[in-house]
């Protein structure tokens, strides 16, 4: 039988989303400091009123029940479900008040982008956005990236004996410490630490290629939190491609790979267990996936005439091939390039790469290598249970934190996820097809969108069609929440709406 | 726009020779005047460069060459407008970014909105050139407007790949201005407003709270 929300859950969902809502006023106040700080009165005025209605709104949800209780797993995952859209609602506020988009839709769309870490823009005149605007941009990235839940959870917002079920209803399942709050305070600290490092080494590669102090820095800070999060939001129009360094190129391409690893593993190495690293499921499928990608990328320029020379070739399909496997979506070459000079091949492959993503547990998206070396696993179970005599029993085994058996329930929870995410291609492609648009650049797209990837064919652009907004919009937002929390709210929400059937001896009654 | 090339024609006969040196005496003379009028009318900004207009060695004799063109047009070329010369004009936006360590070139981004959306190029030109730059665009600041007449290459094999425009000739169209945000302290009312009922709110639910423990 299908579980339905009773009036209760929904307060006490209501009540933890003001929660979230009024925590995102502390976020909001680094945008405001920002805009005091630089001078920007009119972007001030905005982050002011913004903070006050998400004071208003924050406060008015959590009255829907004074003493909620400790959240249930049904409830746990009605709020991470919404909190990523509610959030994202309260943040596209100032983005629209900024005057630098078309309409609130397409503030909306750079809201859920930049809180669910896909880094698709619709932005208008990007090198003119205030100091301002563009902290909270980054400050979105921030806050997605490692996690609305896990953010939470480390500044102990759901109290400190917080269940495991809300961790695990953003995606993640490892803990790296038993307790769940002090996994969410490592993962920030180990996240706030290497992005602070690279703040450090981009601000001096900004200021030596000539660019002002408060820039320099400032842009450095956005791009470090860009490319940590893998995200994909960048300060200027041009993406990475506008700052014509090779060093900052290397720094982001470190950063993003560094971002795309699964925060176990980096607690693996941090307390030195270097083997368990490089024997890790993740490590190995990564390691063979980008080989075998890159390989196939390099052909398919080398057949091309575009591209074709070693310098460009390594300069500029290593980027990219960096940032769409690990879902980043920053661009040293232009949209134009992508969808017209590069080999159709190549093309292709960035769009796959996009497709399969980075380490479960990271700040990537796409199916993750996890479930497709899972799945791999699986299939080598399958052929030799075939060639196995019946009384045999074949075990596969795997290395991830430890020796793990590969079991029914692991592969079908992998292959569940990447059918689910192959569906939403496969139909987000079809929707972009519906709008009149070029069959590969909606396949590229639709990708893109379901694994926060982010690298654009100009599909989304200003003044997209509506309706192609809105479905990028919730492709953006399930791919975030890798569709099982997604669609099991979506289930929830549709059945507590569907009036109950009675049982035959209620009917009884009621007809007496 | 492709140019133009001349043709010749023969004609026999005395008569036709002086007919033909009467006629080139009519045209030396309507050349003369079409030259003066033009001098005497046209914007001084069209001889601003006149001592910078060097020979283009790129530019093949058999070449065509796209000469106005918009940044927008460049952001969606094709092959047909690799190695080009054009001419575009826009805004510069963000910084001078230095090309490599001895400084001698800058990369700069010229910035056009056509039809609500923006486009952009990077431009590779000498640090003399940038110098004429007296402003950078970014948020309550309009760069500098440049006129940049140059090589376009869409896969720049001196520059691993990039898309880019190799200046040859920069001029100046017009200056940059400054537009800072003026503070208005009426304009923090609503904000201010919103947060006091905010906090309000917030306030008697931490009371009711309390009480119902």
């Amino acid at each position: 039988m299908w579980q339905r929300f009773s009036l209760y859950d929904i307060r006490v969902i209501g009540h933890y989303l003001g929660v979230l809502v009024l925590f995102s006023t502390i976020a909001l106040l680094v945008p405001l400091l920002t805009a005091i700080a630089c001078g920007e009165w009119v972007p001030a005025t905005h982050y002011l009123l913004t903070i006050g209605i998400a004071l208003i709104l924050g406060s008015g949800l959590r009255f829907l029940r004074i003493e909620p209780g400790r959240l249930g797993r049904q409830q746990a995952l009605a709020v991470t479900g919404f909190a990523w859209i509610v959030l994202a609602v309260v943040a596209s506020i100032p983005l629209f008040m900024s005057g630098h988009y078309a309409n609130y839709l397409d503030a909306l769309f750079d809201g859920v982008s930049g809180i669910t870490t896909t880094g698709a823009s619709v932005i208008l005149d990007l090198d003119h956005l205030s100091y301002a605007d563009n902290m909270w941009r980054f400050m979105m990235h921030l806050l997605g990236g490692f996690g609305l839940i896990v953010v939470a959870l480390s500044f102990g917002l759901f109290g400190k004996r917080a269940g495991a079920s809300l961790y695990s209803s953003e995606g993640r399942s490892e803990h790296v410490v038993p307790n769940v709050v002090q996994t969410s305070q490592f993962i920030a600290k180990i996240g706030m630490g290497l992005i602070i490092m690279a703040t450090a080494i981009l601000s001096v590669v900004c200021l030596f290629i000539g660019m002002e102090p408060l820039r320099a820095v400032l842009q450095s800070l956005w791009l470090a939190i860009s490319g940590f999060t893998t995200g994909g939001f960048a300060p200027m129009s041009q993406s990475v491609m506008y700052y014509h360094s090779l060093p900052l190129e290397i720094v982001l391409m470190l950063l993003m790979l560094l971002g795309s690893i699964n925060f176990v593993l980096h607690s693996e190495l941090w307390k030195g267990h270097v083997a368990v690293f490089f024997r890790d499921l993740e490590i190995r499928t990564m390691v063979l996936w980008l080989a075998v990608m890159t390989c196939v990328f390099a052909a398919s320029l080398s057949a091309s005439l575009n591209f074709s020379d070693l310098p460009a070739m390594l300069r500029r399909g290593v980027f990219m091939i960096v940032s769409a496997f690990s879902t980043t979506g920053f661009q040293n070459i232009t949209t134009n390039q992508l969808t017209g000079a590069l080999s159709s091949g190549a093309f292709l492959v960035v769009a796959i790469l996009m497709a399969v993503g980075g380490s479960g547990g990271s700040t990537s998206g796409g199916v993750k290598f996890s479930r497709m070396g899972i799945i791999a696993k699986s299939i080598v179970a399958t052929i030799k249970e075939a060639l196995a005599p019946d009384s045999a029993r074949v075990v596969v085994a795997y290395n991830h934190v430890g020796r793990r058996m590969i079991t029914p329930e692991v592969v079908k929870e992998a292959m569940t996820v990447f059918t689910l995410y192959a569906l939403t291609y496969v139909v987000g492609a079809l929707v972009g097809i519906a709008h009149g648009y070029d069959a590969t650049q909606a396949v590229f797209e639709s990708i893109s969108m379901a694994s926060n990837g982010g690298v654009s064919s100009a599909l989304a652009s200003p003044g997209m069609p509506a309706t192609l907004e809105v479905f990028y919009i919730v492709q953006m937002w399930a791919g975030r929440l890798e569709f099982v929390t997604l669609l099991a709210l979506v289930v929830e929400i549709f059945v507590s709406f569907k009036p109950r059937r009675r049982a035959p001896h209620e009917r009884e009654r009621a007809a007496r | 726009m492709r140019t133009m090339f001349d043709r010749t024609t023969k004609t026999p006969g005395g008569f036709c020779a002086a007919l033909r040196s009467c006629r080139m005496g009519w045209m030396l003379i309507a050349l003369a005047l079409a030259v003066s009028l033009a001098a005497a009318f046209s914007p001084l900004s069209a001889f601003a460069d006149d001592d910078e207009n060097l020979v283009n060695p790129q530019q093949r004799p058999d070449s065509s060459f796209i000469y106005d063109t918009s940044i927008a047009a460049l952001g969606e070329a094709d092959a047909y407008y690799d190695n080009q010369t054009v001419q575009v004009v826009g805004e510069v936006v963000g910084d001078s970014i230095r090309e490599g360590v001895d400084g001698r070139h800058r990369w700069i981004t010229l910035m056009a909105i056509e039809k609500g959306v923006d486009a952009t190029v990077s431009v590779y030109m000498t640090a003399e050139q940038a110098a004429k730059i007296d402003t950078y665009g970014k948020y309550g600041t309009t760069g500098t407007k440049l006129q940049v007449r140059g090589t376009f290459h869409l896969v720049c094999a001196e520059h691993e790949g990039l898309t880019d425009l190799h200046a040859d000739i920069v001029t100046v169209v017009e200056k940059g201005k400054l537009h800072e945000d003026a503070f208005d302290a009426g304009a923090f009312v609503p904000g201010a407003v919103a947060v006091a009922v905010g906090l309000v709110l917030l306030g008697v639910f931490y009371y009711l709270r309390e009480r119902q423990r």
